[in-house]
């Protein structure tokens, strides 16, 4: 009946607080093949959009819950004897739960109807970064500020932190993007780019003839190698967006420009660049930019992914202990961190919609302080959204499943905010430890903008054979066989220090 | 109401999907898990989906890794089949190529597994191409035959045989389980919880 199925979910918010999880999971699969026998209705309320509380009487007991889930289904229960009164004061201390009074009706004395927005936990204004707020989106007047006489990049780092904090405003990102995208330099005047411009643009109508001078024999083995993964896939990206509408649509045939080799996803990663630069010539140099001069490159060979995933790891170390040690307790295919991949690779273009993916990269591009924001991004994620994986204990592929569950329904805003803050906390640390040593040098201004070098010491985590150069720094200055010991029985090179 | 030691016992199998870029993977996955069909983007990195199959004798659940077909880094391939109790080697009837592939992907999993550890079956993905067929039905299943391995020929547009592949993989699997089960009570052993025989890996 309905009503055993509302005690099914009032019961659901209470359970969430204790029991020991590591037997749950395995509890949880009997009760869930039970229940789809008998037809329950089961869902995590906590991902749900709102709750409605329709009354149907004076006193409150009687009426309608609907649940809405993101996607706007609904799920209607009817409360014919009571109860609902009881379901209202649990929501209403219900950390996740918000309360929405609905326009013209605080005044009301007789209540019909409670809405409950359900809110992931907002960041206190003490984890926000100090300059949050300080600046609008880029749009034309500000970015004509930057330039002068001449065309040429004012102040480049001032322009890089307005665009970290504020993003550049939709019509102008085809102006500013070729310049973040490392296509035209900050020092260039008009002038000089109008001349590369055209410089660009013969070349690259080079690169097309010779791709159709080829022999017949070439152009077949090309064919199977190339074309065919990357019409697929052309074809399967982004065709939602407007400008890669329709059949048989120039643009489409632009992405099938195959010099560089070519890997799944990449047109993931150049489609909105096509769709915001516009001009054919003009992308592919900004995305050969792209490829070359930022960290994500899409087709990394696997020294780059790890050192990403270094990286990473060391940051979740640093800035989100528990998380680490949750990773740490699964060994090494832990730590291998398959969820975060994908977010890695494509920039979270798939886990947020273009509208926020893009601020993201935005943010990443401007290099403000460190080359691996992208990295910040994936800590704020898992600080964000990452509690239950602790809570529940998670192992690999349920973890995989949680963050995978999470794409497109995460708020890129918040997300954004709680990155700024990180890198501003990272900024705050006395000391760092030597495995993040490159994080803050590949910068071009320097991490550390006042001129501030932080303090090096040595985190001891490197195999015997290699010497660190900051081992004689602080406390962990020779690799201790306790951490050692703690990586399992098979040291792989995933962990090696790289310089 | 019914106590949960009741019901028929509960197996956990990890599947991995593989084979080369664009022959329906995550197609076969979405279709089966969700049944349904859409253009999807080329997937990047893994993806993973779970599904419950209430038999007679047992509730399986799949859980279904569902990976790239090009994989640029390549150190985690090794993750994606550790510890799989089956593998749908999916290959596309209207492109030859991808059946080669697939043979190379057989021989990736012999290096990791032995005969006895995993279920595979061969997929010939993509029947409703049937004028673009390049890959004879009998030359699939010949392979399939000479290897031992699981045949189906699916496709996840219209919906053909997709739960049937993924039913003789679960027949298969309980079937395996069932001989376990007999060697371990020849050997005088009483019920043994089996659901802890295929452990999940939670650490290593």
């Amino acid at each position: 009946t309905s009503s055993a199925s509302s005690l099914d979910t009032s019961a659901q918010l209470q359970e969430s607080n204790g029991q020991t999880q590591s037997t749950r999971w395995d509890e949880q699969q009997k009760v869930f093949a039970l229940e789809q026998l008998c037809g329950v209705f089961r869902v995590d309320l906590g991902q749900m959009r709102s709750l409605r509380l329709f009354f149907s009487d004076e006193a409150c007991t009687c009426g309608q819950l609907v649940v809405a889930s993101r996607e706007s289904q609904y799920k209607i229960f009817h409360f014919h004897h009571g109860g609902l009164d009881k379901l209202s004061e649990v929501f209403q201390q219900w950390k996740y739960c918000t309360e929405t009074h609905l326009k013209g009706q605080q005044l009301a004395d007789e209540k019909t109807c409670m809405q409950f927005s359900i809110r992931r936990p907002k960041l206190p204004s003490s984890e926000t970064h100090p300059e949050e707020n300080a600046y609008k989106r880029l749009d034309v007047s500000a970015w004509l500020r930057h330039l002068n006489e001449a065309g040429q990049v004012e102040e480049e780092y001032k322009l890089q932190k307005a665009i970290f904090f504020g993003g550049i405003d939709i019509s102008i990102r085809g102006e500013v993007w070729p310049f973040l995208l490392h296509y035209y330099s900050y020092e260039s005047t008009s002038e000089e780019r109008e001349a590369l411009r055209l410089q660009k643009r013969k070349e690259y109508f080079e690169i097309q003839e010779r791709r159709l001078a080829m022999t017949p024999d070439e152009q077949k083995d090309f064919w199977r190698k190339v074309q065919f993964t990357v019409d697929k896939d052309v074809v399967r990206t982004d065709r939602s967006n407007q400008f890669f509408r329709g059949e048989d649509n120039p643009n489409v045939e632009t992405m099938s420009n195959p010099t560089i080799g070519y890997s799944q996803g990449m047109s993931d990663l150049v489609a909105p660049l096509l769709a915001e630069v516009l001009d054919e010539s003009d992308t592919f140099w900004c995305f050969v930019g792209l490829m070359q001069n930022t960290i994500f490159i899409s087709s990394p060979r696997d020294e780059d992914m790890e050192k990403q995933l270094m990286y990473l790891r060391e940051l979740l170390r640093l800035m989100h202990p528990r998380f680490h040690q949750h990773l740490c307790s699964l060994g090494e295919d832990g730590l291998q961190m398959l969820f975060c991949h994908r977010w890695i690779l494509l920039c979270f273009k798939r886990e947020f919609p273009d509208a926020e993916a893009l601020r993201m990269w935005e943010a990443c591009w401007a290099h403000y302080q460190t080359d691996y924001f992208h990295l910040f991004i994936c800590v704020a994620i898992v600080v964000i959204y990452g509690d239950d994986v602790i809570e529940q204990q998670l192992a690999t592929d349920q973890m995989l499943l949680h963050f995978g569950n999470l794409a497109m329904h995460m708020n890129g805003e918040l997300v954004l905010r709680k990155a700024r803050s990180l890198l501003y906390q990272f900024h705050l640390l006395p000391r760092i430890p030597c495995s993040l040593h490159d994080l803050c040098k590949l910068c071009g201004t320097g991490m550390w903008d006042s001129g501030f070098i932080p303090a090096v010491e040595c985190s001891g985590h490197h195999p015997e054979c290699e010497s660190c150069p900051y081992g004689g720094l602080a406390e962990g200055s020779s690799p201790k066989p306790g951490s050692e010991g703690k990586r399992g029985s098979k040291p792989r090179d995933v962990f090696a220090f790289r310089k | 109401g019914t106590s949960l030691e009741e019901i028929r016992p509960t197996y956990t199998y990890k599947v991995v999907l593989l084979g080369s870029t664009s022959v329906g993977k995550s197609s076969l996955a979405y279709r089966y898990v969700k049944n349904d069909f859409k253009e999807s983007l080329p997937t990047v990195g893994c993806s993973f989906f779970t599904q419950i199959l209430n038999l007679e004798v047992a509730t399986v659940k799949f859980e279904i890794w569902d990976t790239a077909g090009q994989e640029k880094y390549h150190s985690v391939c090794h993750l994606y089949y550790r510890g799989a109790s089956a593998a749908l080697l999916v290959y596309d009837i209207a492109n030859k190529e991808t059946l080669n592939r697939a043979k190379l992907w057989l021989r990736e999993l012999e290096k990791e597994f032995l005969p006895d550890e995993i279920v595979i079956a061969l997929v010939g993905n993509k029947t409703d191409l049937a004028a673009e067929r390049e890959v004879a039905t009998e030359e699939g299943q010949e392979f399939a035959r000479t290897e031992g391995l699981l045949f189906m020929e699916t496709s996840a547009k219209s919906s053909h045989q997709v739960d049937d592949i993924f039913m003789a993989i679960a027949q298969e699997l309980l079937k395996r389980e069932q001989e376990k089960t007999s060697v371990l009570s020849q050997r005088g052993g009483s019920t043994a919880d089996l659901r802890e025989s295929r452990a999940r890996t939670r650490c290593c």
